[in-house]
Parts: C-alpha cells; structure tokens; sequence
C-alpha cells in the first residue's frame, strides 16, 4: 500500500500532515491520482514569497492574483501593497497564505476523486 | 477596611480548580492562543488597521507615517490612502475622494478579506477536530 508521503516527499509539515488525513482511505490508484493532480494545482510557498517581493520594485501584488485573491491583487496593484504594509505582512505569512489556498485545492481534488 | 491582598486571598481561595481542567479551559492555553493570533495574522492586522484609521483624525495635521516619505521618496501611488479610509469612516465622502480614490474599496476588501481568513481557520479546525474524533 502506497502512501502519500512515498508520492509527494517534496511536502512538509501541516500540509503533509493535512494530506494524510484526507488520503487515509484511498488506494494506490486513486492517490496516484490525487498526487498528479494536487501536483498540477498547488502554489509553491516560494513562488509566493518571491513574487511578494516584487513588491519592493513596483509590481505589488501579484502573488494576491496567484492565489485567487483578485480584490487584494487590485488593492495591492493600485496602492504599492498598501504603502509598503501589506508587501511586509505578507513576507511574515506566505507560508499561510499558500497553506490556506492549497487547502482548498486539496479539499476540490479530494471531492472529484472521491465521486469518480 | 478590606486592601487588595484581602481581595486577592478571597479570589484565590474561591477559585474552583475542577473548572481548570474543563473543556473551555483546556482551549484557552497560551500555545493554543498564540497558534490562533499566529495563523489569523493577516485578519488580525488588518482589523486593527481599520480601527486605528477609524480612530485616528482625518485631517492632515499630524506627522507623516509614510516609509517611502522617511526614506526622501514623495510621490507613491497609494500616497493619501490612510486620510481617505480615515476620511470614511468620519462621514467625508468628498474629502475622502480627494486624498485617494480607493478609499471605500479598501475599507470593502480588507474587512471581507479578514473575515475569509477567520472562516478558512474555523473550517480548518473542524475538519481537524472530525479527523482526531474518528481516530481516537
């Protein structure tokens, strides 16, 4: 019996955590799939990081377009990340703010997977 | 004539240590606290944010706050925006249009971005709470 950390070593902590949980039922072939899948879909925390510091140069915001945030992306786009504010806040919490999206992703994929 | 060390003993004499260990208590520990002020971060700075704006006058009378104004940059354009929410939240319409259009918007978007930020936490716990209840 495969698991989900055998597929996906790239993963750690509350977010392996968080994919055990919701794997724990499957078998090989459906959590092949639901590693491909979540593979495809999810936002590496360090993609968001570095495009938050776009910020410093100008370009605020566009990690907020990434995560599907579009009001933010404009605010931030619009105002230099809220004068400089919003750039920092978001420096300290990338790793929330892509947790939290690759949750729902992880939570659509398993309702695809789990009606197939 | 009752002082505070009288009160203090009565208090710490009356305090019913069973409710110490009750389900209410056992959620309030201060790693528990500090886990939930840590993974709301964003909800909780930008209420604050709104509150001091709401707080603070709207007039410019009072010294710059600005990084990019310390640092000899004058022109940035999101220059004006805390007047314009400040300007809001005191009933200036006009006024708050005049020191930054987005005023209105980014009182919208941040106080619904803050309230996404609780309900993704909430969900979170729940779905942890169902997993260690079916488990254990």
């Amino acid at each position: 019996m495969t698991k989900i950390y055998e597929l996906m070593p790239d993963i750690q902590g509350e977010e392996m955590m968080f994919l055990q949980n919701l794997t724990k039922d499957y078998d090989d072939e459906k959590l092949r799939n639901f590693s491909n899948m979540y593979r495809a879909r999810r936002k590496d925390p360090q993609l968001i990081l570095l495009l938050c510091l776009l910020g410093f140069v100008g370009f605020a915001g566009v990690h907020r377009f990434i995560l599907n945030q579009i009001g933010m992306g404009i605010l931030y786009f619009f105002t230099a990340g809220l004068c400089l504010i919003g750039t920092i806040v978001d420096l300290v919490n990338y790793r929330n703010l892509s947790f939290t999206y690759n949750r729902q992703v992880a939570s659509e994929i398993n309702h695809i997977i789990a009606r197939s | 004539m009752k002082d505070f060390k009288d009160y203090l003993e009565m208090f710490l004499n009356n305090i019913n240590f069973a409710s110490l260990n009750s389900e209410i208590m056992k959620r309030l520990r201060p790693k528990e606290l500090w886990d939930f002020l840590k993974k709301n971060l964003e909800g909780f700075i930008w209420l604050s944010a709104l509150l001091l704006l709401a707080l603070m006058s709207p007039a410019l009378d009072t010294p710059s706050l600005c990084v990019f104004r310390w640092l000899g940059i004058e022109s940035c354009p999101g220059c004006g925006l805390g007047h314009s929410v400040s300007a809001v939240f005191h009933g200036q319409i006009k006024a708050s249009f005049n020191y930054h259009p987005l005023g209105i918007f980014a009182i919208f978007i941040l106080s619904i971005r803050s309230i996404l930020v609780f309900k993704a936490y909430f969900l979170y716990q729940k779905q942890k709470s169902q997993y260690y209840d079916q488990n254990l």
